[in-house]
């Protein structure tokens, strides 16, 4: 975690930037002083949280704090709360590979699945002085991503878990399966399940979790699984992070707590977009705390969840209420969408149970034919496509009135 | 073969041949990016070094503000693309082949006007844009493998600023475009001073010169790539 001095110095260099004003705007510091220059805790508590909107408002010109020609990539936003995509301006964040990679992996190849650039990857590891060739796992094309890395010697796996969970049917039972022995997964963490399914596939790997953005990079790194097979978090020593409660104000920092976490990096030096006090819109619970402020904490999930990423693409709640709304077998357009996974087959498949305003109930079986038709969770893939390739179990419908009265009526619930 | 005792291929692509010296090599010398398209079990070594060198000078001819790679990411040229955003000294973005809405996001609201994207797939993108907005890329640079480049899809209508390169593998041309050649015609081009071209009655067939690694010898293309001329460039122009 950073110190107060630490934090100090990033404020007064995020204020008093040559190349962007973003954070003097947000603060509304005047004009006559050249910079802010916290001196208390209390001080950087009192600042705005910086989210999304704040960043969308902004041109991305006027919110990079590096000359154009020095920037060298720019990350968006994953699309998790739902809202477009927002271009983050970036330079090279360095890449935490040391500690994922298997051992024996120098000299071989690394397989990443996750949206990093490649060339970060190949940098990181240049610094290490290991030779190592980065392999793009491409999800479009699985098998050809794996037969590259098989070529090449991979030991190690790195990447989203819906990533590594989609290369699972692909290399079961091969001997590229049983030779690798690192898998490192970033992101969502897997159900029990999903977590089973892996280790089966992968028998001789172990698993290692890290949590982070995008935008920012890795934040956190697993060293232990709990008992259930959630990882247990530590934030590294460049970031800082903050949890607050649903009020908004700082969260007691006591085993069991949960909260929204706050993230602060200065994001690569040069810093294309120092990130302070960003709310990312992460869910986490405290599993211990220290006197000093520091904690490790698991994952629990997004503050509102506006889709789940499912095989096959992603289902996301604007599509359902497009199809929702197209029907026309309705008393109202409003909904849950219920999903659940269920144990099947080499890997878990997905279920959608949709409560909705129906006339009667008589109309569940055709409804759930004509959603399953109709929504889609990738450009050219629906849900009754992947009930035909075994992905995704039948879509069923259920009465709303059945389920839950008043609370909000859009929205999706996942159960694993 | 590999990983660390040298690299030995012997592709058999019809009568085509495509082979590295047999010396060891340090594996870090070398990246590596699949030859088929379709089928990848043959990891092509390209230099480390290697520059994707039509793409820098296609990114010299425009006002280039961004550069945005929407190649497959199996292709494994996503460094070989950065290293040419990089040299002409502006930013670079990723983005997956299908994921039309960010893309298109990107060209709006995070100044990308450089595309580089797969032949096959430009049709779908350009339609896509021109239904939603009036901003188009100042320049695409479109990509096909050579298996591909003799299929029939019609070239897609992306302007006068559009070059159609023809690659042996992923970030390795073979035919290309100067500023002169593009969008005058789809079908002509010059061929890359990394390869010499020799006609035969009813084929062409393409060699790399002798500091390239791999060899590639006799690399035959079934038909015959007659020239066309002098480009205002100065270059000999082909036509496919």
């Amino acid at each position: 975690m950073m110190s107060l001095q630490e934090i100090r110095d990033l404020v007064k260099e995020s204020t008093g930037s040559p190349h962007s004003s973003f954070y003097r705007r947000l603060y509304r510091i005047p004009d006559n002083v050249p910079c802010l220059d916290i001196t208390s805790w209390d001080e950087w508590r009192a600042l705005p949280a910086l989210t999304k909107d704040d960043l969308a408002r902004v041109p991305l010109k006027e919110r990079t704090f590096v000359p154009w020609n020095a920037l060298e990539t720019l990350s968006a936003t994953s699309g998790t709360s739902g809202k477009p995509p927002v271009f983050l301006p970036r330079c090279y964040l360095g890449a935490l590979v040391e500690h994922l990679l298997a051992p024996g992996t120098a000299g071989g190849a690394l397989l990443s699945g996750i949206l990093q650039y490649q060339h970060e990857h190949e940098r990181a590891l240049e610094e290490l002085g290991m030779d190592v060739h980065v392999v793009q796992l491409d999800v479009q094309n699985i098998a050809g991503s794996v037969l590259m890395a098989e070529k090449l010697g991979a030991r190690t796996i790195m990447g989203y878990a819906y990533a590594v969970s989609a290369l699972c049917p692909h290399v079961a039972h091969t001997r590229f399966a049983e030779s690798v022995s690192v898998i490192a997964v970033a992101g969502e963490r897997w159900s029990r399940s999903e977590f089973r399914a892996v280790q089966s596939v992968f028998p001789n790997a172990a698993i290692r979790y890290s949590y982070g953005t995008r935008e920012s990079g890795t934040q956190a790194i697993s060293d232990v699984l709990d008992t259930s097979h959630r990882p247990v978090f530590r934030s590294i020593d460049a970031v800082h992070h903050e949890f607050i409660d649903k009020s908004g104000k700082p969260l007691e920092l006591s085993p069991g707590a949960e909260g929204e976490i706050l993230i602060t990096t200065r994001a690569g030096a040069p810093s294309g977009f120092p990130f302070l006090r960003q709310r990312v819109g992460d869910v986490v619970r405290i599993v211990d705390a220290q006197p000093d402020g520091s904690c490790t904490f698991e994952l629990l999930g997004r503050a509102e969840l506006e889709f789940i990423k499912m095989p096959g693409g992603m289902l996301r709640i604007d599509e359902i209420v497009r199809v929702v709304e197209g029907l026309g077998m309705l008393e109202s357009d409003e909904f849950e969408a219920h999903c659940f996974e269920e144990d099947g087959g080499r890997m878990p498949r997905k279920r959608i149970v949709m409560h909705l305003a129906l006339r009667t109930i008589d109309d569940a079986q055709r409804v759930a034919h004509a959603i399953a038709r109709e929504l889609h969770l990738g450009p050219s893939f629906t849900y009754a496509d992947g009930v035909r390739e075994g992905t995704y179990l039948p879509l069923t419908c259920m009465s709303l009135e059945e389920r839950r009265a008043g609370g909000k009526r859009k929205r999706i619930v996942k159960h694993w | 073969m590999y990983p660390g005792r040298g690299i030995e291929y012997d592709a058999c692509m019809g009568t085509s041949k495509v082979r590295a010296p047999h010396e060891h090599v340090s594996t870090g010398e070398y990246r590596f990016v699949p030859l088929r398209n379709q089928d990848t079990h043959i990891p092509l070594a390209i230099p480390r070094a290697w520059r994707w060198h039509s793409l820098g000078r296609a990114l010299g001819d425009v006002d280039v503000r961004g550069l945005m790679s929407m190649l497959p990411g199996w292709w494994q040229t996503e460094p070989l693309v950065y290293k040419e955003a990089r040299l002409a000294g502006v930013p670079f973005f990723l983005t997956q082949p299908d994921n039309l809405a960010v893309a298109s996001r990107a060209i709006d609201t995070a100044l990308m006007n450089v595309v580089v994207i797969e032949f096959k797939r430009a049709a779908g993108f350009v339609s896509d844009l021109r239904e939603h907005r009036d901003t188009l890329p100042s320049l695409w640079v479109t990509v096909e493998l050579l298996g591909e480049a003799l299929s029939p899809l019609p070239y897609p209508a992306l302007g006068k600023n559009a070059r159609r390169e023809i690659h042996v593998a992923p970030g390795v041309p073979i035919l290309t475009q100067c500023a002169f050649l593009c969008g005058s015609s789809p079908s002509l081009f010059h061929t890359s001073d990394t390869f010499t071209v020799a006609y035969e009655q009813d084929a062409t067939r393409i060699s790399s010169g002798e500091d390239f690694i791999p060899a590639i010898t006799g690399f035959r293309v079934p038909r015959v790539l007659p020239r066309a001329g002098v480009c205002e460039c100065g270059g000999e122009i082909v036509s496919l």
